[in-house]
């Protein structure tokens, strides 16, 4: 069983435009337990939601932990409860797991992060360099003023290894891909953590330039909040035999807004590795959250997890 | 659950006939000698020639349906002659010779089955003999048993009367180690462990990493320890839906001239029946494993998974589909991919495509 923690939020600080910190500390005054570079927590938010964040402690945070959420309205909801907390509040959370991890004895590292991915790949720079391992960590950001931890960045002794790189070009070049991550060499491994669309531009661009799979590594978890779909988060699926449209709600999942319509989907598992509930889709660009449709799958977008899954177009039409 | 059409429910799974599956070890079949054991519910004799050569045909004379194996039937050359009317085949499974005489009819033969002897195991292939290519078996290199510094020998044979998902998911499930092995191989850490998927061709793999971990006795004196404690990276994988192998990479902690070690413990799945699946299973070690209960612990250890696989099947079989739902929970990602890659060889070959 996975053991449960009370804390209280010792503070909170704006990271950057929508994004926020959060320090948690035992509310027994007991030291939470160490955790290595990639691993997250589960946060119970009030009213029950349990989301997943990475853990990314400043230097000063030892004992305790620190997390980083970008307000998302688009989310599935966690996101927006998260920035309504304030100092004081007490929480439930889940003790430290790693599904990320750095794998030991790498030759070299190389570390991409977009948005709010930086979470835990900021904990894997500063874990690599206190190991005296090679690394280097390209940091994608819409804006200068939504890169989160830029200063904290800035004044670590491996600022020479990091570059930045802004969307809109100001005060740091757009990233170029093929260049950031170069060609694979022995015993080098890449990580990558951030939205759907950008994790899948990095690791389609590694694997062309001959990466093996083996040395690719990505976060699965952290992709939702930061991918909106519109500007809202709500979409609409089409049914193709009727003709109706149902909403989806920005925190309701596609078989629960089909279940409310009287549209009956077989659901099993609610979280994407079963498959049960896998449906064609005709038009749109489903924003894949499962487990159960492989990479190349996700890519071709005909098929997507309603139980979990959700749109980066305002409508799927779907084969129902 | 059906993909494609195609039943991948653990209790009544179909298998891919396009396979190679262990049906024995070499040391089961002497030269001169014949066997018979079952494969995807089908009977077949095996025998082996006094000049070393294994062959495998349909266990039955088409004659008066006498099995091949009988007490009376004796092996000649690279025939084998029935025990009631003395009627003999060849080992491609043509009719050579019929004592009593007369006409040789076309339809007096018996159907043969490609046959590889590989380290220490006998493989048939039960589908289209035109796709039996040896290079579709798992790497004996790298398991350990062929070209390796690991040291290995044939280990034991176990029949589960279960369908052949149910051992194959069992014997790559960490998260149930914790529970049903309580106190036997486990300290409590690995169901909670977090766990990197990879796959590659057929093979699935979850990679688990641990440090500094306390191991109960069972696994201490199987990996040869001097204390209790080691760093370890345990590597579950499945081979397609025929080997499983159980992994693990090891440093002894405390111990100042410890050396890296590995411990495999393989295990075949062949199906015998829709609901009867058969193991062999060993070790492949970097040290020589010279623990006296190694294969009676091993055995004790598989036994604590078959009762309860069998109970399973059971009540499948006694309950009915309409009873008998299966939930999947996030730690079931690495067998939901085993089984999507198992469908799609059973879909191929049925569309004759090569393997």
């Amino acid at each position: 069983m996975t053991r449960l923690y009370t804390v209280r939020i010792a503070e909170c600080t704006d990271e950057a435009v929508d994004i926020r910190s959060f320090l948690l500390e035992s509310a027994d005054g007991e030291a939470l337990p160490t955790y290595a570079p990639g691993a997250h927590i589960d946060v119970h938010l009030p009213g029950g939601p349990v989301r997943p964040y990475s853990l990314c402690n400043g230097a000063e945070d030892a004992g305790r932990y620190r997390i980083a959420v970008l307000k998302a309205p688009a989310s599935r909801g966690g996101s927006v409860a998260m920035h309504l907390l304030a100092a004081g509040q007490v929480l439930t959370i889940g003790e430290p797991r790693n599904h990320f991890p750095l794998l030991p004895g790498a030759r070299h590292s190389v570390l991409l992060a977009g948005g709010i991915g930086i979470t835990p790949i900021l904990a894997m720079a500063e874990g690599l360099w206190a190991a005296d391992a090679s690394f280097s960590l390209h940091y994608c950001t819409r804006s200068a003023e939504r890169t989160a931890f830029a200063g904290r960045i800035r004044r670590s002794p491996f600022a020479g290894q990091v570059a930045f790189h802004h969307d809109d070009g100001i005060g740091a070049p757009q990233l170029d891909a093929r260049e950031a991550i170069g060609p694979p060499a022995e015993g080098s491994h890449l990580y990558v953590c951030g939205p759907t669309g950008f994790m899948d531009m990095v690791l389609a661009t590694a694997r062309d330039l001959g990466w093996p799979e083996a040395a690719l590594h990505r976060e699965y978890f952290a992709a939702a909040p930061t991918m909106p779909a519109g500007e809202t988060g709500a979409f609409e699926v089409q049914l193709a035999t009727s003709g109706r449209v149902i909403r989806v709600a920005a925190d309701q999942s596609v078989v629960a807004a089909l279940a409310a319509a009287d549209v009956k989907v077989p659901v099993s598992c609610e979280q994407g590795v079963c498959g049960a509930c896998v449906t064609t889709v005709l038009e749109g660009t489903p924003d894949h959250r499962d487990l159960y449709l492989t990479d190349d799958e996700h890519a071709r977008g005909d098929r997507f997890t309603p139980c979990c899954s959700r749109s980066l177009s305002p409508r799927l039409v779907l084969d129902l | 659950m059906n993909i494609d059409g195609i039943d991948m429910r653990p209790g009544s799974a179909e298998y891919p006939l396009d396979q190679w599956y262990v049906v024995a070890w070499s040391h089961e079949l002497d030269p001169g000698r014949s066997l018979a054991r079952d494969v995807c519910d089908l009977p077949l004799a095996l025998y082996r020639s006094e000049a070393g050569t294994v062959h495998a045909v349909f266990n039955r004379c088409p004659h008066r349906g006498m099995p091949l194996t009988s007490a009376t039937s004796t092996v000649e050359g690279d025939t084998i002659r029935c025990g009631y009317h003395g009627i003999r085949f060849a080992a491609d499974g043509s009719c050579v010779e019929v004592p009593s005489g007369g006409a040789l009819p076309a339809r007096m033969c018996v159907r043969n089955f490609p046959v590889i002897e590989k380290w220490k195991w006998i493989w048939v292939w039960m589908g289209n003999p035109e796709r039996a290519d040896p290079a579709l078996l798992p790497d004996h290199e790298y398991l350990g048993l062929e070209n390796s510094p690991l040291h290995s020998e044939p280990g034991i044979h176990l029949s589960v009367k279960s369908n052949y998902l149910l051992p194959l998911e069992n014997l790559v499930d960490a998260t149930h180690i914790t529970y049903l092995h309580h106190g036997l191989i486990d300290s409590g850490n690995v169901a909670a462990a977090p766990y990197e998927l990879k796959v590659d061709g057929t093979r699935v793999s979850s990679v688990r990493r641990f440090q500094n971990e306390v191991l109960p006795p069972m696994l201490c004196a199987a990996m040869g320890l001097k204390g209790n404690r080691v760093d370890r990276t345990l590597t579950l994988s499945a081979f397609a839906n025929h080997l499983c192998e159980i992994r693990q990479d090891f440093v002894e902690v405390g111990q100042p001239d410890a050396k890296p070690g590995q411990i495999n413990l393989i295990v075949s799945i062949t199906p015998t029946r829709r609901t009867e699946t058969a193991h062999f299973a060993l070790f492949a070690t970097s040290f020589e494993n010279r623990h006296p209960g190694r294969f009676d612990d091993l055995r004790r250890l598989l036994m604590e998974d078959v009762v309860v696989l069998e109970e399973i099947q059971a009540l499948d079989d006694r309950l009915g589909r309409d009873q008998t739902p299966e939930v999947s929970i996030r730690a079931d990602e690495c067998n939901i991919r085993s089984r999507r890659l198992i469908a799609e060889m059973i879909r191929r070959e049925r569309a004759g495509v090569p393997a």
